[in-house]
């Protein structure tokens, strides 16, 4: 049976790959207030950064397990 | 203020058309894997605790969720956080702890099944047909509320995105069966976390932090679980005692311990405990899930005015699809809008798998072309799965006649599974329970939601400062009705022989699971952690 962590993996490695490209070039700033001072972010390639992690992360824990799934 | 469609860009698209080839092409990967009735409807009871867990989980995760909760939490506050954490995590347990070795234990392949096994063919009927009926106007609920959103959010046309999603749930799901439709919910849990948990840390940041945000909400009540339920005077009209009694215990355990949505996800797991573990695993993230519902939705209120107002952009529902555009630029925008469609779509993909397997097995095998080939029933299961997309497309367009989504879905869950409740409580503990006792006691108690909601309320004793208030009792009078009437009947009809009851009543087992567990497979420990976890958060947001 296909291992789940496949498609996860591929959707949010394309996923996020798409997100940081996309914050790089067309850099959009969102404010964020904390205690009094406002930190601005790229949404985009900083989130997207994140969902590029999770994917990457899936993706090990795959290859980390080849043995056991292709039994 | 219906946001402008203007805000989505050409990346939004690209990430909403990329979910669309990974969903079709995990249903295209599975289509192979079909080779018998068993691996579509149940997914050849081959599939990870952690994988069903989180399907689980995520069957349930469809409109109501998202963004009824949302909604709820706008309407009614903290309370809101009730449906999870009294309303959810007990029944949960239970279910896990309790009902799991009867389900999978006596081999069922649905849960009309186990009422056929354990009373009689009728009951089995009645449950079958009621639920199939459910299913299908869950499945156009769904349907209908993506429409709406999108709609409200993009100016897409509501009868384009009704077709547009149904075609998508058909294809993969008509390929891939169950397992199609639940590796798509877990890939849609992970979406929805990383699509939606920017808008409360954003959002909460914005309103001041938790401090801030209690400070801003029009009335005290709404920052509190229980400080206010000494009296129905709250927010969501109801007092602990309806909370308790109608969601807390029959709602509650009415659904998450009887609906084959959720259960047909916990029999596809591998083993005995593999499947005592996944309403287990799905009881972690759902005890925090008000993070990504409650929150946004009292951020909405704060951020959003007008919110609640008679527009049809700025009803309650609209509060989590406003927040999107407001918090996310062109790109996370994409991921917001995926999360949400996914969400929809497998809230309506769950219940078009649980529609064809209960039609499959409990309608058509049973009652229309018994002992047919296995191959037959395959195919059976696919029409069934097309047919059931066709019938949603039409409940979609019937959903749209009802002023609350909400509303007409607690309304069903009262007629239905709150009376089922007392059935099987009855029909699990206590073997003395007769198959007509059974039989009528369901009956009496649907028969009393009906009488409740369409005679009763609005009548003196039957005033409710609330729909939901009147919700929690009908469901509790309708569980009463079924558990008095069940019990009496039962004193008066035939019992089943003792030895037919094996495996299916408390006392009885079948077999007892000898395998030797880590501490952290054990249901019973994972069990206590989340009990006490959730305990706690009850105090936390007393």
């Amino acid at each position: 049976m296909l291992d789940i962590r496949i498609p996860i993996s591929a959707l949010f490695i394309v996923v996020g790959l798409l997100l940081v490209g996309y914050g790089v070039v067309v850099p959009a700033s969102v404010d964020v207030p904390v205690n009094g001072t406002i930190y601005t972010f790229n949404l985009n390639r900083d989130w997207g950064a994140m969902i590029l992690l999770f994917g990457i992360f899936m993706g090990a824990l795959v290859r980390m397990d080849k043995p056991k799934s292709s039994e | 203020m219906a946001t402008s469609a203007a805000q989505i860009g050409w990346i939004d698209y690209v990430i909403i058309g990329v979910y669309f080839v990974f969903v079709i092409g995990i249903g295209y990967v599975l289509k192979g894997k079909m080779k018998s009735s068993e691996d579509f409807f149940l997914s050849g009871h081959n599939i990870p605790s952690w994988v069903t867990g989180l399907a689980f989980l995520s069957a349930n995760l469809g409109a109501i969720e998202v963004m009824g909760m949302a909604a709820n939490a706008a309407q009614y506050g903290v309370m809101t956080a009730h449906f999870y954490w009294i309303g959810a995590i007990p029944a949960m347990v239970f279910l896990a702890v309790f009902m799991m070795p009867f389900y999978y234990g006596s081999k069922v392949r649905s849960v009309p099944e186990y009422l056929k096994m354990r009373f009689n063919e009728p009951t089995r009927a009645l449950n079958a047909i009621s639920f199939a009926v459910m299913t299908v106007l869950m499945s156009g609920i769904n349907l209908y509320a993506m429409a709406l959103v999108f709609k409200l959010l993009l100016n897409w046309s509501i009868d384009a995105s009704i077709f547009a999603a149904a075609g998508v749930v058909l294809a993969y799901t008509y390929m891939g069966g169950l397992t199609s439709s639940i590796y798509n919910e877990v890939m849609q849990f992970f979406l929805i976390v990383f699509g939606l948990l920017p808008i409360s840390i954003i959002g909460l940041c914005k309103v001041g932090g938790w401090v801030g945000l209690c400070e801003k909400l029009k009335e005290p009540a709404f920052a509190h679980l229980w400080m206010h339920a000494g009296t129905s005077a709250n927010p969501m009209g109801v007092d602990w005692i309806a909370i308790c009694s109608g969601l807390g215990f029959v709602l509650s355990f009415g659904y998450w311990c009887t609906d084959f949505l959720v259960i047909q996800r916990a029999l596809a797991a591998e083993s005995l405990p593999a499947a005592q573990r996944t309403p287990l695993i799905a009881a972690f993230p759902k005890v925090l899930f008000p993070a990504l519902t409650v929150l946004p939705g009292l951020i909405a209120l704060v951020l959003i005015p007008g919110l609640g107002s008679n527009n049809e952009g700025m009803r309650y529902d609209m509060a989590l699809p406003l927040l999107l555009p407001m918090m996310y630029p062109s790109g996370m925008l994409g991921v917001g809008l995926t999360a949400m469609l996914a969400s929809f779509m497998s809230g309506m993909a769950g219940n078009v798998t649980a529609f064809n397997t209960v039609w499959t097995y409990d309608l058509y095998q049973s009652y229309i072309r018994p002992n047919q080939s296995d191959q037959h029933y395959l195919w059976m299961g696919k029409v069934a799965t097309a047919v059931g997309i066709l019938i949603s497309i039409a409940t979609a367009y019937i959903a749209m006649g009802f002023p609350s989504i909400m509303d007409y879905m607690q309304n069903i869950f009262s007629f239905f599974n709150a009376p089922l409740f007392a059935t099987f409580l009855l029909g699990m503990f206590w073997k003395r329970t007769t198959p007509w006792g059974a039989f009528f006691g369901l009956v009496i108690g649907t028969l009393t939601a009906v009488l409740h909601f369409y005679v009763l309320t609005g009548h003196e004793p039957f005033v409710y400062t609330s729909v939901m208030a009147g919700n929690f009792w009908r469901s509790t009078f309708a569980w009463l009705a079924c558990f008095i009437s069940t019990i009496l009947i039962s004193f008066f009809t035939k019992p089943k022989p003792e030895e037919e009851l094996e495996g299916l009543v408390w006392g009885k087992p079948k077999e007892v699971s000898t395998e030797v567990l880590v501490w952290y497979k054990r249901p019973g420990i994972l069990a206590i952690i989340i009990l006490v976890f959730t305990i706690a958060l009850n105090f936390l947001f007393w």
